[in-house]
C-alpha cells in the first residue's frame, strides 16, 4: 500500500528531516539544474559524492533508494544505450555501419546513467523525509509570486492538501470494494492482461460514484464553515526558516560554484 | 434552563427541490427557538427533517418564508455572517474532516475567515479543550474513532463561538459508546456555553433528553411539545426506552404511573 510516491514519507528526526519543506525544495530542483553543468568526471565525482553524503544524512537504508530507481530501471537503460549506440568521437571500439560504439559514447553513457539515478535519489531524499501536507505548503510558498499574474495558488494547494487527506481513505475504499468483488466470486491477479483490466472496472465504478458522493458532502461542510474561494484566507501552518535552512542554500550555491569552476579547469573529453 | 431570548425564529418556510413539481418537501413551516433550548426533530425518511437543518445554514434557499437567527434575516448576503452564529455537524464523520490533522481540521473555519495566527492557535486550543479531544491535537483522522471525529467537527464549530449546534443525524454512524461520550459532551457545552442544540435524529432515546421535540410529517411539523407530551400522545413514534418499559409494565398489570417517565424518574419508581 505505501508504493505510493506521495505516501513515501519515511518518519525521522534526521537533519534533513528538519529543514524547511521551502528550502528542501529549492535545493532540490537547484540540484537537478546543475547536474547539467557538470561536464567531466571531476564534475560528477564531486555530485556523487554530494548525494552520497546527502542520502546518509536522511539516515534512510540504501535499499530505499533502490527501491526508486527500480521502476525506471528499463527508461533509463534504454536512454544510455542510445547515448552509447548514437554517439560518435574519440577512439571506435566497435563498428556496425551506423551503430558505433565509440569513446566518446561510452563516456556519454556513463554520465547519463549518474545523472538519472542522483535526479532520482534526491527527489526521493525530499519525499521521503517530507511530510506531503508539508511539501503541499512548500510548494504553496514557492508558488505564491504566481499570485500576480492571477493563478490561484491557494486554491492549487488546498486542492492537493485536500487530495492528500483523502488518499488513505480511497485505498481503503478500493480494499472493500474488492474485498466486496471477491466475496462474490471474482478473482484478482488472474487471467490474460485484458481479463485483468477488465476486472478493474467493477472496481473502479464504485470508487467514482462514492469519492462523487464524497466530494458532494465535502462541498456542503467547506461551505457551511465558511470557505469562499475569493475572499483571502489566513493560514495554520506556518512554516518557519531556520539558520539551518540557509546553510542549507549556501551549501547548494557552494557546490554550483565549485562546479562552474571544475568546468572551466578540469578536464575536458567533448565539445 | 434558563430559556431567554429567542435565538431562531422559522416563518412560514417553505421548500421544494424541484420548482416544476407540485410536491413541497416543507410546507409552510413556522416555529422558534430560544437561545439555549436542546431541540430534537424527529420524522420519518423523507418528511423533511434533514432539508430543514441544510436550510437554516443556507445550504439551500427557501421557496418562501423566513429564518431569522439571533435578529438577523437569512439570505444570499448575510448566510456568510449567520454561518458564524449556525454550526451544522453532517452525518459522515469522515467526510467533514478537513484538515489532515486535529488542529488543522478546527482552524479551518478560522482561516477561511482569515483569522491571525495567533488568535487561531489560541482558540484551536480552547475549542479542543472544550470537546475533550486536546491531548489528539496532532493526531490524523485515520487514528480517530467516527465519535472523536464528530466531537472534532463541533469543535471547529465552537471556535466560532456560535449560538446554534445543528446535528444533522451525526450520531447515525457512531458505536454506542462514543454516542454517549458525543451526547455528554453536548449536555456539558450546553451548559457551559448555553449553547441551543437542534437535534436531527431517528433515535427516541436520544429525542427524549431534548427539551422540546419537533415532530414531522410529510413537510409539516404535526407536533411541538416536551418528550413526555409528544411520547404520551403520539402513538406512531417508537417510544424511548423507559417509556416502552413503563408501556408494558402497565400491560402486564403492574402499579406503574400513567404518566410519561424520564430515565431518572423510571430508575427511582424501580428502586422504590
Amino acid at each position: 500500500m505505501n508504493k505510493l510516491i506521495l505516501g513515501r514519507y519515511f518518519p525521522g528526526d534526521s537533519w534533513l528531516h528538519k529543514l524547511d519543506p521551502r528550502a528542501k525544495l529549492v535545493a532540490a530542483i537547484g540540484f537537478i539544474a546543475i547536474l547539467f553543468v557538470a561536464i567531466n568526471w571531476q564534475g560528477y565525482l564531486l555530485l556523487i559524492l554530494f548525494t552520497l553524503f546527502v542520502m546518509r544524512l536522511s539516515g534512510i537504508s540504501l535499499k530505499m533508494y533502490i527501491r526508486g530507481v527500480r521502476p525506471l530501471i528499463w527508461l533509463i537503460l534504454f536512454t544510455v544505450s542510445l547515448q552509447i549506440l548514437f554517439t560518435a568521437g574519440g577512439t571506435v571500439y566497435v563498428d556496425w555501419g551506423p551503430i558505433t560504439i565509440s569513446q566518446y559514447g561510452l563516456i556519454n553513457g556513463v554520465f547519463i546513467f549518474c545523472r538519472f539515478v542522483m535526479i532520482i535519489f534526491i527527489s526521493t531524499v525530499v519525499t521521503l523525509t517530507t511530510k506531503p501536507i508539508d511539501l503541499t505548503d512548500g510548494i504553496n510558498a514557492l508558488l505564491s509570486p504566481l499570485r500576480l499574474f492571477k493563478v490561484p495558488v491557494d486554491d492549487i494547494s488546498l486542492m492537493l492538501t485536500i487530495a492528500l487527506r483523502f488518499i488513505p481513505n480511497l485505498l481503503d475504499e478500493t480494499q472493500k470494494v474488492m474485498d466486496a468483488q471477491r466475496a462474490r466470486g471474482t478473482t484478482f491477479g488472474e487471467g490474460s492482461l485484458v481479463e485483468q483490466m477488465k476486472k478493474l472496472v467493477p472496481i473502479i465504478m464504485p470508487l467514482f460514484v462514492s469519492s462523487l458522493k464524497r466530494a458532494e458532502d465535502m462541498a456542503d461542510v467547506m461551505e457551511v464553515r465558511g470557505y469562499q474561494s475569493s475572499k483571502p484566507r489566513s493560514s495554520f501552518r506556518k512554516l518557519a526558516w531556520k539558520r539551518k535552512d540557509t546553510l542549507a542554500i549556501v551549501t547548494m550555491l557552494a557546490l554550483t560554484t565549485t562546479l562552474v569552476l571544475l568546468r572551466q579547469f578540469g578536464t575536458y573529453y567533448m565539445y | 434552563m434558563v430559556a431567554d431570548k429567542t435565538i431562531i425564529e422559522v416563518d412560514n418556510l417553505t421548500f421544494r427541490y424541484d420548482l416544476r413539481k407540485k410536491k413541497q418537501i416543507l410546507s409552510a413551516i413556522s416555529f422558534s427557538v430560544k437561545q439555549g433550548e436542546w431541540i430534537a426533530v424527529v420524522g420519518d425518511n423523507g418528511s423533511g427533517k434533514s432539508t430543514l437543518a441544510r436550510l437554516l445554514v443556507g445550504l439551500l434557499e427557501p421557496e418562501n418564508g423566513t429564518i431569522t437567527i439571533d435578529g438577523i434575516q437569512l439570505n444570499e448576503e448575510t448566510k456568510w455572517d449567520i454561518r458564524k452564529k449556525i454550526g451544522l455537524v453532517f452525518q459522515n464523520p469522515e467526510n467533514q474532516f478537513i484538515g489532515t490533522t486535529v488542529q488543522d481540521d478546527v482552524a479551518f473555519g478560522l482561516e477561511n475567515n482569515n483569522t491571525p495566527y495567533n488568535e487561531m492557535k489560541q482558540i484551536v486550543e480552547e475549542a479542543l479543550q472544550l470537546v475533550e479531544m486536546d491531548m489528539y491535537w496532532d493526531q490524523d483522522p485515520s487514528r480517530l474513532s467516527g465519535g472523536q471525529k464528530q466531537r472534532v467537527a463541533i469543535a471547529g464549530i465552537l471556535a466560532f463561538k456560535p449560538n446554534v449546534i445543528i446535528l444533522d443525524e451525526a450520531f447515525v454512524m457512531l458505536d454506542p459508546k462514543s454516542r454517549n461520550q458525543l451526547l455528554s459532551t453536548l449536555k456539558q457545552l450546553r451548559e457551559k456555553r448555553n449553547i441551543t442544540i437542534i437535534s436531527v435524529t431517528h433515535d427516541m432515546n436520544e429525542a427524549a433528553i431534548a427539551d422540546r421535540i419537533l415532530v414531522m410529517d410529510d413537510g409539516t411539523i404535526i407536533q411541538d411539545s416536551t418528550p413526555e407530551a409528544v411520547f404520551k400522545t403520539n402513538q406512531q413514534l417508537a417510544a424511548p426506552f423507559p417509556e416502552q418499559l413503563r408501556r408494558k409494565l402497565a400491560e402486564s398489570g403492574s402499579n406503574v404511573p400513567q404518566t410519561y417517565m424520564t430515565e431518572d424518574e423510571m430508575v427511582r419508581w424501580l428502586c422504590k
